[in-house]
């Protein structure tokens, strides 16, 4: 269920949405005003009903009501925000909420007519499309681990982002980067003929029924650190990797009694985050439904694999492989993003997903699909550095327990874990 | 000619009959006129819009339109200027302003070809990045404190900083970009477990973002600076036969008597009768205050994220240390006594004796921790009454890092203990 207020300064329309209070946030008397012989522009209003996470956009050039038709000022010209925005704000009916926006910063040189500010109220079962997971500064131990619980704080947008957005290494260290997918159909696999392909590939349609968030990064050594003060290397920004499943994740996926365990990463993540988020492996269809971001060629790109044997130039404007990485894998993010700006997905490290591996996926079409009900190997994604033939959205191979590749993670859909279906 | 700098201004439908009083500045007419039989200088302008800051460069052997790129003479050969520059002029519609610049004075036996003045207009809430105030020769209750503006720090006039003008009649700061940085210190910094141990402040490391920028003074106050505002002397260290008592760092204030009030539980009012209180009555409305601790420590760094701000960490804490004693008066090398400000070097950012010397008091309430999770304009603590200071002191050994705090009592008044200006802005928030 879909719950999202949209009011926009000074608009009647308030009256009408305050009628539905209960579980719903509701944003009312939203105002905006320059300070007096400043830039700065306070945004004011009130959140009834639930708790929210806050977002704010402004218009410019707005006609008044009943239209409201502005232009909207791109979200990368607004990140100067402090004060009740982005996090979780909690609902109060009677004590007005604020949002400061150091607006002469971000639109040098510009005049705004008729500027209004829109906010917007996202609820907890249905966040912002970009979540960023503050894990903390200290990756060096401490009281860390016992003292800082980990929040979320959400975004409209990747351009939304602050202090220069994802070049900024502060979002592969300090920051988890999350951006939601949402549900949709479509085919999985890789068709006769493609370059490299392995006969385990069979075309197929998938569907998710459920929307779900994945990492806009491979997960990286330095958020490794901070979550579980563990790294085989300093170099913070490049992806962890060489982690077995059971450090991972553990558990018994598929089964219905699945339990992460307490003691691994994705465990520990979510008891540090109090259980708010259900952080977990993407199943391999939400791995190669979100790589793939609406392409059915070899490369998520929408260009085909041109060799196997030579570097192929399709290729290497995405991923670090056996032509270009150097025989390491790099830092996060250095290759030109998918259409749904996820980093990384072919190339860099193998990434593990969180299906047990069988061998055929069959050609019927399947919906939510839970991979192998036994066997104690998992799938791998991806292709690694040191990939010739496996870096294609494709691929799929086998993760034995004390694997060598790397990982993404993903949030569960927050509208309910789908039960998954029984042998 | 012209270069206006703007800076953003709204108009909302709620003040649509404001309409025009919201333009922002705007120079233009921009002439430079050689005098005759003189090596004097005349710039010309026109200012319409709004009232602006003015700053002025000269470029020489410049192209003609629409190339004009030229050569500009560095800042500090255009020191001599006078006129409506440096200050907040009038945009008037109808009548030319005028800045006659002595380019004999600054730039003796050059002959300049093809020289054109570019003029920068600054509005009020933009202003640039080097603000000085004037205290005046002496103290004078009924003094007020005009302030001037400047492009950078060379080109500040009389010598500039090692001029003592600017550590007694004079009050300069600097503006502070806004962005994120690292607070507090990683577990194992050399000096942590020994201040932490102390005080009970904990220096946790932590994402931080300051969103709107602000100025911070080039020193610490000093004795007569102190004297100028106050009319008092309160420091213990007054200095020996060797140093200007007045150009050190004053001490032994207490922040009811240099700021006052409650923040952040209200507003940022501060006391009447305390020294910024003074200065903001006597400047102008300038909305002086105390640094924020995260501006501080933000300021401080100058981007760094080692224990000291020139990009070096602290290798003793039982000994002079050579990586602190080129930046900082401490433990080692004072002699257990401040010393006149800005003797040591500075940081990245120009600032001098951020570390070591004396603490310095900022604006925020004790809390023992700031917490690992990322701080978006952070107030600090809401429950103690208590204050923070930074920086370390002269007699410290293993406090004079970027990353210590500690806390002082609102009516404490310690030999070591002074502060630093600072300048918001935000603006004024609206009622």
């Amino acid at each position: 269920m879909r719950r999202k207020n949209v009011i926009a300064a000074g608009s009647v329309i308030m009256a009408l949405l305050a009628g539905t209070a209960g579980a719903a946030p509701v944003v009312s008397d939203v105002r905006l005003a320059q300070r007096t012989d400043s830039r700065t522009v306070d945004i004011s209003y009130r959140l009834t009903g639930d708790n929210a996470y806050i977002t704010v956009a402004i218009e410019t050039n707005a006609l008044a009501a009943p239209a409201w038709a502005g232009v909207k000022i791109p979200d990368s010209r607004l990140t100067r925000l402090s004060g009740d925005v982005s996090r979780l704000i909690t609902a109060d009916a009677s004590n007005d909420k604020h949002i400061v926006w150091n607006a002469g910063d971000e639109l040098p040189g510009v005049e705004i007519a008729e500027a209004r500010a829109v906010v917007t109220a996202w609820s907890t079962n249905y966040p912002p499309s970009v979540l960023v997971f503050d894990l903390g500064g200290d990756c060096q131990g401490g009281d860390y681990f016992t003292q800082h619980t980990i929040t979320a704080l959400g975004f409209p947008s990747l351009d939304a982002l602050p202090h220069g957005g994802l070049t900024n290494d502060i979002y592969r260290t300090s920051l988890l980067v999350m951006r939601r997918i949402d549900s949709g159909a479509f085919v999985m696999g890789s068709p006769f003929g493609e370059p490299g392909r392995y006969a385990n590939e069979n075309l197929h349609q998938a569907t998710l029924s459920h929307a779900f968030y994945m990492g806009v990064f491979e997960f990286t050594k330095g958020q490794w650190r901070r979550i579980k003060y563990a790294a085989p290397t300093p170099i913070l920004g490049n992806p962890a990797d060489s982690e077995t499943y059971d450090n991972l994740r553990g558990g018994s996926w598929p089964d219905t009694n699945d339990v992460i365990a307490a003691g691994s990463l994705i465990g520990t993540l979510r008891s540090r985050c109090a259980n708010a988020f259900a952080f977990d492996l993407p199943t391999e269809a939400q791995w190669e439904y979100a790589c793939r971001a609406g392409t059915q060629t070899a490369l998520h790109n929408g260009k085909d694999l041109t060799s196997t044997t030579n570097p192929c130039p399709n290729r290497a404007e995405i991923a670090w492989d056996a032509w270009t990485s150097g025989n390491y894998h790099h830092r996060v993010g250095e290759k030109l993003p998918n259409a749904w700006g996820l980093y990384d997905m072919i190339g860099n490290v193998y990434e593990v997903v969180r299906d047990r591996y069988q061998d055929q996926l069959g050609n019927a079409s399947a919906v939510d699909p839970v991979g192998a009900p036994t066997g104690t190997d998992r799938v791998q994604k991806g292709g690694g550095y040191n990939g010739k033939v496996d870096p294609r959205a494709g691929y799929r191979g086998v993760y034995a327990s004390g694997g060598f590749g790397g990982l993404r993670l993903a949030i569960r859909p927050l509208e309910g874990t789908p039960v998954p279906s029984q042998p | 000619m012209a270069q206006p700098k703007m800076s953003t201004l709204l108009y909302f439908a709620a003040l649509l009959c404001a309409g025009n009083a919201f333009a922002g500045p705007q120079v233009s007419d921009v002439r430079l006129v050689p005098r005759q039989n003189s090596r004097k200088v005349d710039l010309y302008y026109r200012l319409t819009g709004t009232n602006a800051y003015i700053t002025v460069t000269i470029e020489t052997n410049a192209a003609v339109a629409p190339a004009w790129s030229g050569v500009k003479i560095p800042d500090r050969f255009v020191k001599s200027v006078s006129g409506d520059v440096s200050v907040l002029v009038s945009a008037d519609a109808v009548n030319e302003k005028h800045i006659v610049w002595d380019a004999r004075a600054d730039w003796p036996d050059h002959k300049v070809d093809g020289a054109r003045a570019k003029i920068e207009a600054w509005s009020a809430d933009n202003p640039p990045p080097y603000l000085v105030l004037d205290l005046g020769a002496a103290y004078d209750a009924d003094a007020t404190f005009p302030h001037r503006v400047y492009p950078s720090e060379e080109a500040l006039p009389d010598g500039g900083l090692t001029n003592d003008l600017y550590r007694t009649n004079r009050l300069a700061l600097r503006r502070i970009p806004n962005g994120c940085f690292y607070m507090g210190s990683p577990t194992n910094e050399l000096g942590k477990s020994i201040s932490e141990g102390a005080s009970g402040a904990k220096e946790r490391l932590h994402l931080v973002t300051l969103t709107h920028d602000y100025y911070v003074g080039v020193f610490e106050v000093t004795q007569g600076q102190w004297l100028r505002v106050m009319n008092t002397s309160p420091s213990a260290n007054t200095g020996g036969t060797s140093e200007n008592p007045t150009n050190r760092p004053v001490e032994s204030i207490t922040f009811s008597t240099l700021r006052g009030g409650t923040w952040p539980l209200a507003d940022d009012a501060v006391d009447a009768n305390s020294f910024i209180g003074r200065l903001r009555a006597k400047s102008g409305g300038l909305r002086f205050d105390l640094p924020t601790e995260a501006q501080w420590e933000c300021a401080c760094r100058a981007g760094t994220l080692t224990s000291l701000h020139n990009g070096l960490n602290l290798t003793t804490t039982t000994q002079l240390c050579t990586n602190r004693n080129p930046i900082a008066w401490d433990y080692y090398n004072s002699t257990n006594q401040h010393h006149r400000v800005g003797t040591k070097q500075p940081n990245a950012w120009g600032l001098y004796d951020m570390i070591g010397n004396v603490c310095e008091i900022v604006r925020d309430r004790f809390t023992v921790s700031l917490g690992y999770g990322w701080a978006i304009d952070p107030v600090g603590g809401t429950t103690e009454t208590d204050r923070v200071r930074k920086g370390g002191g002269f007699n410290n050994q293993a406090d004079p890092r970027s990353a210590v705090r500690y806390r002082i009592g609102v009516a404490a008044a310690v030999n070591n203990t002074g502060f630093r200006l600072a300048l918001p802005l935000e603006g004024t928030p609206a009622n």
